[in-house]
């Protein structure tokens, strides 16, 4: 999965609750919610960054979190894939 | 056919028209809607005719559109069905605003929204709030026009399964007159101010959101939600969603980001009798 571009579906709309964000896609009806680090995952989406790229941004971001942030994004990335809410490109 | 009169129920952006051949069949339509101020008036969305003949003993029968659906020579399992006719026709064509699966309730000038599901206990909990000293406005519907906070509650008695007597003894005499409880074979129609003497219907706003879930045997798990997962629950509970623009999603954001939203699972009121207090009492100050 390292090397795969994942990209956001334009289908979602997005609502921004703090730091949280609730995602709804109305032509499924299929509604996510998404903590503070998912929704952070969410914007790194964009089709120009790899996984393993979006793993070393929170890294330096959070190093506190240490080798956790590569199990977690990848968890991430594989719901939001299961949902229906992005591409792997 | 004879009509003794009508009746148009306009709520949620939608109305329904009822007409009857018996004026005993509007002193029952009466009994389980309570007059409920209209947001807007439509044109109905479909016709219900209640019929009444009487062979000695009365036999009930109800009309879709011209079309026979029901009978009965039961009259409270005859309002029961008749009740969820009329909900059912509010829900499915209700537009122009947000409708929840809720029962509404109000303490001091505060409105508080509690959705529930089917098998949530919803009512129940509903009823032993008016006990606490709630308001009591509804235990079905709640709507909320396009941007507002107010909440529209459709009015009418609290629907209460028999097994709920159990643990509504304490609250509700279910000896009392039919004037305040019409106990059918399954469930209890009960006028609210059997429970509060002082019920008052109003529409206040919106400033608390409750997801009760009753589960037998569990220890008490209480959550304040976030503004994110009060508008994740919300959303659940949105019925008409198909008829709202972007399925009513950025409403039910801006309703989650204003209000705060509680969850909670309990096997007992006992259990939540403290926090709940602390709530009431919180609107009181």
């Amino acid at each position: 999965m390292e090397d795969k571009k994942p990209l956001r579906n334009q289908d979602f709309r997005l609502e921004k609750m703090d730091d949280e964000l609730l995602l709804f896609n109305p032509q499924t009806n299929n509604i996510l919610y998404l903590n503070e680090t998912a929704a952070l995952i969410w914007q790194l989406c964009d089709g120009h960054s790899a996984v393993d790229k979006i793993v070393s941004l929170l890294t330096e971001s959070f190093p506190e979190a240490g080798t956790d942030i590569k199990q977690d994004v990848e968890e991430t990335i594989a719901l939001f894939k299961i949902q229906g809410a992005i591409h792997l490109i | 056919m004879i009509s003794a009169g009508n009746r148009v129920i306009h709520y949620a952006g939608t109305s329904v028209a009822l007409e009857f051949n018996d004026p005993a069949a509007e002193a029952l339509l009466n009994r389980i809607v309570y007059p409920i101020p209209a947001t807007t008036e439509t044109d109905p969305s479909a016709t219900i005719r209640i019929e009444i003949f009487h062979d000695p003993d009365p036999e009930y029968q109800l009309y879709l559109d011209g079309e026979k659906i029901y009978k009965s020579k039961n009259k409270i399992d005859f309002a029961e069905n008749l009740l969820s006719k009329i909900c059912y026709l509010l829900a499915f064509s209700s537009k122009e605003g947000l409708l929840f699966h809720a029962a509404g309730l109000g303490i001091n000038q505060a409105g508080i929204l509690v959705p529930g599901g089917i098998g949530f206990g919803k009512s129940t909990f509903t009823a032993w709030m008016v006990s606490m000293g709630c308001d009591y406005f509804s235990d079905e519907f709640v709507y909320f026009p396009w941007e507002s906070d107010n909440m529209y509650s459709f009015y009418r008695p609290l629907h209460l399964k028999k097994p709920s007597r159990k643990v509504l003894s304490p609250i509700i005499d279910y000896d009392a007159d039919e004037a305040s409880i019409m106990a059918g074979n399954h469930s209890d129609l009960i006028h609210p101010t059997l429970i509060k003497a002082d019920n008052c219907y109003r529409q206040p706003p919106l400033q608390l959101i409750l997801f009760p879930h009753y589960q037998a045997k569990s220890e008490l798990q209480w959550h304040e939600l976030t503004a994110g997962e009060t508008g994740l629950e919300l959303m659940q509970f949105l019925i008409n969603s198909r008829n709202l623009p972007e399925h009513g999603f950025g409403e039910i954001a801006r309703l989650a980001r204003k209000v705060k939203g509680i969850q909670f699972t309990y096997s007992a009121f006992e259990q939540i009798e403290v926090p709940v207090r602390a709530l009431l009492k919180s609107f009181h100050d």
